[in-house]
């Protein structure tokens, strides 16, 4: 090969590992910020101040305020707990769902495990985000009723996972299950179940959360999800809408962490996925 | 180098040969560049085909026989691949001399190729018809009803029936030797000079076989072309060519007319894989039945000093660990490389 | 040909009457819509004189039957808010919609095709290692804020475009200045991924025999690329296609919100917080059934292109 094309590849791996440590970074950050955001917020992210209305970025208030005096920078800081928050709720929700499910799917085969799959095929044709509008509406506003919405709307993605896997590991733990005594075949399925979803699950829960961030933000956004005062990034950014001519900070900097937030789990999620595969010269 | 008896001119000044030399290839050497390594995958070829006149080129997976075709084709990747040196006279002219367009311009019309696997070297989204048409309508800028009726006439040719259906049957719908008449077709569509075929019969069963090498043979009469047969099976040389180079790690160990190498076969190599070709009209001892050459081909990234034989061949000796043989006219017409021979 | 085409429609029927199902039933989990409508403190006797009105007094399974029978008559219920059937609603909004999101997939596939190609042929170089960059980057994009971005930059500051509602069809000019920005909002985030799988689908076709044999008969490398690669190469990326279709409507619903188009997305968000749920019943049954439809036709691209496909 070419010395520079060489060079060139070695360059494309070590930039994707870079990216990941990025990644790492970033979610680090995120963390760390809404874990102490009460001592890096500067103010109370719901408290009112009519003196300072709409005032550009400035040294006192980093990111601005908004029209009811609020300072931007600290919604944004504590909108992290809530980023975090729901992202971790609902993937943890679609998670068990999920799986729950796909393992019965799998495990049970046949009708049962048709017929599961079935509705997930149904449920994945309404668009996600519209399914969850549509339960958030029903259901009332607020946060418990987004998580649960997103989840409901979104674990066929997990389910369908699940399944592939059990179906995987149900076709070679059988060869080892007809050696073995009959009454241990649960056994055994759990035993290699486990280890081999590890790794998709992982890697799927680690790109499902920029997801399940981002239809909160929208959810929030089209005002069925958090809540005024919460300050949910998604929230901020609708607040700020209708004074966008007028005071453009409101929306863009919650935004700003909204895309940083998803870049950097995207990152982590693509290096992980990178890892765990075998064949390194993966191409997307 | 090549047989004297080869060349225009042989030692007493006599040509040998009636007919004239259509490809003569002199010193190639194509190399690739690996991660581990300088892979001298054709180091110093020299052939000659002659009109009319199959040429096979003999040896395992990986000794270069298909480098060397694709080299001719100048169908090397480069990276990693480059024709590092040599010249390729076709007729008079040198291949690796002319420009990318000029070469375009000789590929599918006065030389082409076929390959090993009919199934994936066909597009799998075009029609048969159309995959044959395009060389006729790329080089003889013909309109496409003439090409279609073409290509047409190519399928009948190469014996599928109703070819009028056939044109318009995708790759997929074909039997494995149905596709690679397609890629006979294709390949002789523009009467081209000399025809490459790379294991035209590998993959395919073994009673179609012998039905397309009949068919190679009948079409080679037909349009009087020449063909540069590749295969590791000497049966299918037997069949086919009228001269046979051998290759190894390579390079060339053996190069003669067909007679010559079945009735007295001098190289171990050469010697190891007639032997290993089953008998089934002799009678054999059991412990005979199936010979092998014991060892495996040499990596190309580690080769060892001296001949690249020397580990499998049974009758390895001193020189042959610490020098490597030179090609060696042995006979008029028999070239060699070994040894062996040198010494008597 | 036509054969597949109506089988697959048939196939389609049990799926539909199951996302009805679904969708009845997740609307009324919530208990008493009327209540949740009006408030605490209606009389009862109003609330009741209401649910017997909307037909909400009959047991649940019975005002399914109701709504889907119906529906399949072509009725699909009457807004409560909107005073109007839900039908007639849905008719003078769902060609926006359609138009939107048509649009922006175009945008997709017209930047994407020639970038990915680009790329694949062109292959480590810089341009090729942004490229990655790019595709997680627009991946996280939350789409409804770069519309806002996009209507704060040029329709704001620049006054470039206009920022809010629909010009007339797209052939006319005022058309074409308003849908510019929400396809390009809709359009840009996939694009990067898109971009990704055409350049690795590029990869591995260049790498297939069938192109070494193309080059063998002397074919020109553009007609190489364009024609025999990039053919086969589009086959994943029509299957990428059919699996963003949720999104891609999904996404029009938020665009159509921002930038007040009036398609059925934004119908759908008002009657939601109305909780006018005839309107929202009979717009996610659409919405669904469009999906399905597009399915359908991305599946009829992809036997078109791919001829194995077809004789099965």
């Amino acid at each position: 090969m070419e010395e520079k094309e060489l060079f060139a590849k070695q360059l494309q791996r070590l930039v994707k590992n870079r990216l990941s440590l990025v990644g790492v970074f970033i979610v680090a950050l995120i963390v760390v910020a809404a874990a102490l955001a009460p001592y890096i917020a500067p103010y109370d992210p719901i408290a009112q101040d009519y003196d300072a209305l709409l005032l550009p970025p400035s040294p006192q208030h980093p990111m601005g305020t908004d029209d009811l005096g609020r300072d931007i920078f600290s919604r944004v800081v504590y909108g992290t707990r809530y980023a975090l928050l729901i992202g971790v709720a609902v993937v943890a929700l679609e998670l068990v769902l999920g799986a729950f499910l796909g393992f019965i799917a799998g495990y049970f085969g046949k009708f049962l495990g048709s017929f599961i799959m079935r509705v997930v095929d149904m449920v994945l044709s309404i668009p996600t985000l519209v399914l969850a509008l549509a339960i958030a509406g029903a259901l009332g506003g607020g946060l418990l009723v987004l998580i649960i919405a997103i989840s409901v709307a979104g674990w066929g993605e997990f389910a369908r996972l699940v399944r592939g896997q059990v179906l995987y590991v149900k076709e070679f733990t059988y060869i080892e299950a007809a050696r073995a005594i009959g009454a241990r075949d649960w056994h055994i399925m759990f035993k290699h179940l486990v280890p081999n979803c590890l790794g998709p699950v992982i890697v799927y829960s680690t790109l499902y959360m920029p997801a399940a961030i981002l239809w909160s933000a929208a959810l929030s956004f089209l005002g069925l999800g958090a809540q005024p005062p919460t300050p949910e990034w998604g929230a901020i950014i609708s607040d700020g809408r209708s004074f966008i001519a007028s005071a453009w900070w409101i929306s863009t900097f919650p935004g700003i962490a909204i895309m940083i937030t998803t870049l950097g789990f995207n990152f982590v999620g693509d290096g992980l996925r990178d890892a765990l595969d075998p064949k390194f010269e993966r191409q997307l | 180098m090549i047989p004297s008896s080869r060349d225009s001119y042989s030692a007493d000044g006599s040509s040998a040969m009636k007919n004239d030399i259509l490809l003569k290839v002199r010193e190639l050497h194509t190399y690739f560049d690996t991660e581990e390594g300088l892979v001298k995958a054709a180091d110093g070829i020299d052939i000659v085909i002659r009109e009319g006149e199959t040429l096979g080129l003999v040896g395992e997976s990986g000794c270069g026989k298909s480098v060397t075709a694709l080299s001719i084709m100048r169908l090397i990747k480069e990276p990693p691949g480059k024709i590092v040196k040599g010249e390729i006279l076709f007729h008079d002219t040198d291949l690796l001399r002319l420009t990318k367009a000029e070469m375009r311009h000789m590929r599918g019309n006065r030389l082409s190729m076929i390959f090993q696997e009919p199934m994936t070297s066909l597009n799998p989204i075009f029609r048969v018809g159309d995959q044959i048409s395009e060389a006729i309508r790329i080089h003889q800028g013909v309109p496409k009803r003439t090409a279609r009726d073409q290509a047409v006439e190519m399928l009948r040719r190469v014996g599928i029936p109703d070819p009028e259906s056939g044109i318009k049957e995708y790759p997929h719908q074909m039997s494995g030797g149905m596709r690679q008449r397609v890629m006979i077709a294709m390949a002789l569509s523009c009467n081209p000079e000399l025809m490459i075929a790379d294991e035209p019969t590998t993959a395919l069963d073994v009673s179609i076989q012998a039905q397309i090498l009949d068919l190679m043979n009948k079409l080679k009469e037909d349009y009087g072309a020449s063909i540069l047969l590749i295969t590791h099976d000497l049966g299918v040389i037997a069949e086919m060519a009228q001269t046979v180079a051998v290759m190894y790690a390579g390079k060339i160990v053996e190069y003669v007319d067909i007679v010559t190498l079945f009735d007295n076969p001098k190289h171990p190599y050469t010697l190891g894989l007639m032997e290993s070709i089953p008998k089934i009209d002799e009678w054999v001892p059991e412990d005979k039945m199936l010979r092998t050459i014991s060892g495996v081909v040499p990596s190309l990234h580690h080769l060892p000093p001296g001949c690249y034989f020397q580990e499998r061949c049974s009758e390895a000796f001193d020189r042959c660990t610490r020098e490597a043989p030179p090609l060696v006219e042995i006979e008029p017409g028999h070239l060699l490389r070994c040894w062996k021979y040198e010494e008597r | 040909m036509l054969l597949y085409i109506t089988r697959r429609l048939l196939i389609l029927v049990p799926v539909v009457f199951g996302i009805t199902i679904i969708i009845f039933f997740l609307m009324h989990i919530s208990g008493d819509p009327v209540r949740l409508m009006y408030g605490p403190n209606v009389p009862k006797e109003k609330i009741l004189e209401k649910r017997i009105e909307l037909g909400l007094d009959k047991p649940l399974y019975a005002q399914y039957w109701r709504w889907l029978s119906q529906v399949l008559k072509g009725q699909m219920g009457y807004s409560i808010h909107l005073r109007d059937s839900v039908t007639r609603l849905i008719k003078a909004r769902i060609v926006a919609t359609l138009e939107l999101t048509v649009v922006a997939l175009m945008f997709t596939l017209v930047f994407s095709i020639p970038l990915g190609v680009l790329s694949a042929v062109k292959r480590y170089s810089i341009f090729d290692n942004l490229g990655r960059f790019f595709a997680t980057f627009w991946l996280s994009m939350p789409y409804f804020w770069l519309g806002l971005l996009f209507i704060l930059i040029l329709g704001v500051q620049l006054r470039v475009l206009p920022i809010s509602g629909r010009g007339g069809p797209i052939w006319t000019a005022a058309g074409l200045q308003h849908i510019l920005l929400p396809a390009l909002t809709l359009g840009l985030p996939p694009m990067a991924l898109f971009t990704r799988l055409v350049r690795s689908s590029m990869l591995e076709v260049i790498n297939e025999e069938y192109i070494r044999t193309a080059r063998s008969k002397g074919v020109q490398e553009s007609v190489v690329i364009f024609h025999h690669a990039l053919r086969n190469a589009l086959i994943p990326v029509i299957t990428l296609l059919g699996l963003r279709l949720p999104w891609l409507f999904g996404g029009a619903v938020i665009t159509e919100t921002v930038f007040a188009w009036p398609g059925m997305g934004r119908l759908l968000v008002d009657a939601v917080t109305q909780r006018d749920y005839p309107v929202v019943q009979g717009i996610v049954l659409m919405l669904a059934i469009l999906v399905l439809l597009s399915n359908l036709l991305a599946d009829l691209a992809y036997a078109l292109v791919d001829p194995r496909i077809r004789y099965k």
